[in-house]
């Protein structure tokens, strides 16, 4: 369905007069903001309280890293909400992201670093943190691409969508809150690739499964990190955070890929140490998800690839009646429980094989996107000298979209 | 160990080509340039090129790649920007004559596993390892103990101590990789033992302050390939560089920027083979860049290369972790 006259009521709220038309499956989107907000909420003021002292306790190592102090660890846990108790599991990493190098006899001027600092995570980090690498035919991206999708106007409550031209121009996200109630971001995470190893073959050969898939995300005020001198030691400190929103339109074997997962909140934060360091970090939690793989979807994309598509077309009425009975089981959980079943535990003790290891490899893979992503974004900011004289960025700063020279933007 | 004349007939092919790209670059010698990959942020198109050079008394094809990246930009407000770039020249120097070589292996972080077995650490970029060396002093050949075999010498040294050093260079990331038939999102992967013998000699070695307009300081080295005898050559050692030279330099600008050009250069391969020149030099030069992601990502942990105390322990020893 699409919206011909946007100033109508739709789905229950009010659509923005400048909104761009909504179609049915914004709407499948947008009828989920809302919850996955209250969501958020209640998962960030959890992770509030308990982030320093249960998470803390609970935390399991994630990644060797050798860049010292640079940090990481995982947890699993319960998260008692308000709502109930939630399984989650979740990351948190710390990374050196720039060190301006000047004499060391010179006084470094932390409210320029500052300045300098909140306008790149403020107005042109999501326009600059993905871009598409020198590869020629085979360009996939790299880091995270940033899109701007919808937005509610604090002052009239009206929902919108932004137009595709200005999908890009990632607003200032210290207008989320005096403009906007809300917004809506598309991030492309380029490169969530899961290898699969031979066991005990260290840089063997390897099956990929790329796991890319755009995810909804919601920010609001509350994720706005806009602070001076937050802490001793820290001059500054600059960021934001939203709360998934799933895709239900979205289908995929794998039910806890990105695109699915509900209940979900993250933030990117960076700070200037009173060093003259950045640092960034990242904070993710998410349910403990409750199956891996569906298997009727699987079996017929198995099936699909093998019979070049027809599978499905030929089979679909049985696709559709499985889909209604299939019993919650997933084949993944299934066969880790099997095999500690029959092996009295060992299976998880000497190879590693348990629900717990799954979960850490998951987190694994979040952590290794998000420090190669910081590592592309901190090249991209040590290019321009003063990230508040707009007069002298480049253009895709200002286009939020990387063009190589002598091509337009 | 390398026959010793093979590592001088190396040194001679690369110092001709040296040479001969110098003139290349003044305009003096001609090749047939192409983009190879478009511009990104931070670096310019990077061009392949064509030509025939006379090295080693004989005129061969050679092909190869240059490339030119942003590397870092002096700290600190405009006015600062006059000491900060004079300064950053010494660090500039500091870094690709002791620690660049060092540091072209990082390891990257990896899984932590909770099951007990024994940890080799994955490496990405490349892996320099000293091998043998001819004395400066008195002739004599030599070889590095394995134990130091990681912390390559500052190659200032070779104005000193060394007439030359042979590094045998490994690429552990290098990877051939291949989509599963019938799926955008599944491949297959298998890593490419690929490793060379490097020659390192003072006629390759770039230490120059106020090289040229606008240019403060220029800094780095040239590695010249020895190549192995025998079909080895044929199967294992990566990029075809049978004979060539590798440049790369650290430039400081005076606006305080500092970039990084690579120029490789190396024997054509028979013209039966021009099918697969163009995605070679591509892998090549986006390999390159990777390794130099990597390399810069080293360079930011320390915010003065000259203070001991602030550059991370593997690097002053040369133990990758």
């Amino acid at each position: 369905m699409v919206t011909t006259n946007p100033a109508q009521a739709t789905s229950g709220f009010t659509v923005d007069p400048g909104s761009a038309p909504l179609d049915a499956y914004d709407q499948v989107i947008l009828g989920q903001v809302e919850s996955q907000i209250a969501m958020g909420h209640e998962l960030k003021a959890w992770w509030t309280e308990n982030s320093d002292t249960l998470v803390r306790m609970n935390r399991v190592p994630i990644a060797r890293q050798i860049h010292e102090p640079d940090t990481n660890y995982g947890f699993i846990m319960d998260a008692h909400l308000k709502s109930g108790t939630l399984p989650v599991v979740g990351v948190v990493q710390d990374q050196a992201f720039r060190w301006p190098k000047l004499p060391p006899s010179y006084a470094r001027d932390t409210q320029w670093m500052n300045a300098q600092l909140r306008a790149f995570v403020l107005r042109y980090f999501m326009r600059m943190a993905g871009t598409l690498p020198p590869r020629g035919e085979t360009a996939g991206g790299e880091g995270w691409g940033y899109r701007q999708m919808y937005y509610k106007l604090a002052a009239t409550g009206a929902i919108g969508k932004f137009p595709s031209a200005q999908q890009t121009l990632i607003v200032p996200l210290d207008e989320v809150g005096p403009k906007y109630s809300w917004i809506v971001f598309l991030v492309t995470i380029h490169q969530f690739d899961m290898p699969f190893n031979v066991p005990w073959v260290p840089n063997g050969p390897n099956v990929t499964l790329s796991m890319t898939q755009p995810v909804h995300t919601v920010m609001t005020p509350e994720f706005l990190l806009d602070e001076d001198n937050p802490e001793p030691g820290v001059t500054g400190r600059w960021g934001y955070g939203y709360s998934v929103v799933p895709d239900l339109a979205h289908r995929s074997a794998v039910t806890s890929g990105p695109s699915a997962v509900t209940n979900t909140i993250e933030t990117l934060s960076f700070r200037v140490l009173d060093t003259g360091e950045v640092r960034a970090h990242m904070d993710f939690i998410t349910p403990q998800p409750p199956r891996i793989v569906d298997p009727v979807l699987l079996a017929f994309d198995v099936a699909d690839r093998f019979s070049f598509g027809t599978a499905s077309k030929v089979f679909g009425p049985l696709k559709t009646l499985l889909e209604r009975i299939e019993p919650n089981v997933d084949p993944v959980y299934f066969s880790i429980d099997v095999l500690n079943t029959i092996s009295a535990g060992l299976a998880a003790q000497e190879f590693g094989i348990s629900r717990a290891n799954l979960f850490k490899k998951f987190m694994n893979l979040h952590f290794t996107d998000v420090y190669k992503m910081y590592n592309l974004a901190a090249s991209h900011f040590g290019m321009v000298r003063d990230w508040t004289d707009s007069s002298t960025l480049p253009a895709w700063a200002t286009t939020g979209v990387y063009a190589p020279p002598g091509e337009s933007s | 160990m390398t026959p010793p004349n093979d590592v001088e007939r190396a040194i001679a092919i690369g110092r001709d080509l040296n040479a001969w790209w110098t003139d290349v670059d003044a305009g003096r010698a001609s090749v047939e340039r192409f983009v190879l990959m478009p511009g990104f942020p931070g670096g310019d198109a990077v061009r392949g090129f064509f030509g025939d050079a006379r090295a080693g008394g004989a005129t061969e094809r050679y092909m190869g790649c240059a490339c030119d990246y942003f590397f870092d930009l002096a700290g600190g407000t405009a006015a600062d920007l006059p000491q900060s770039a004079t300064w950053l020249v010494d660090q500039a120097e500091e870094f690709a004559l002791r620690y660049w070589l060092r540091s072209e292996a990082w390891a990257l972080p990896e899984p932590y596993e909770e099951i007990s077995r024994p940890v080799e650490r994955e490496v990405g970029g490349f892996k320099n390892l000293m091998q043998a060396f001819k004395s400066r002093v008195d002739g004599l050949l030599g070889q590095f103990p394995a134990a130091i075999a990681r912390a390559i010498v500052d190659l200032r040294e070779l104005e000193t101590t060394y007439d030359w050093i042979t590094l045998r260079r490994s690429s552990p990331d290098l990877r051939v990789a291949m989509a599963v038939p019938g799926s955008s999102n599944v491949s297959l992967s298998a890593p490419l033992p690929a490793s060379c013998t490097l020659a390192l000699h003072a006629d390759f070695t770039v230490r120059r302050r106020l090289p040229g307009p606008g240019l403060i300081g220029e800094f780095g080295t040239g590695l010249s390939a020895v190549p192995p005898a025998g079909l080895r050559s044929l199967v294992r050692d990566f990029d075809f560089l049978q004979s060539g030279l590798r440049l790369q330099t650290l430039r400081v600008y005076d606006t305080g920027e500092v970039r990084l050009r690579t120029v490789t250069i190396m024997r054509r391969s028979p013209a039966a083979l021009d099918y697969f020149v163009m995605p070679l030099l591509c892998a090549h030069a986006t390999h390159l860049r990777d390794q130099m992601l990597g390399t810069r990502g080293i360079w930011q942990q320390s915010n003065n290369w000259l203070d001991a105390s602030t550059i991370p322990h593997w690097l002053l020893k040369g133990t990758h972790a």
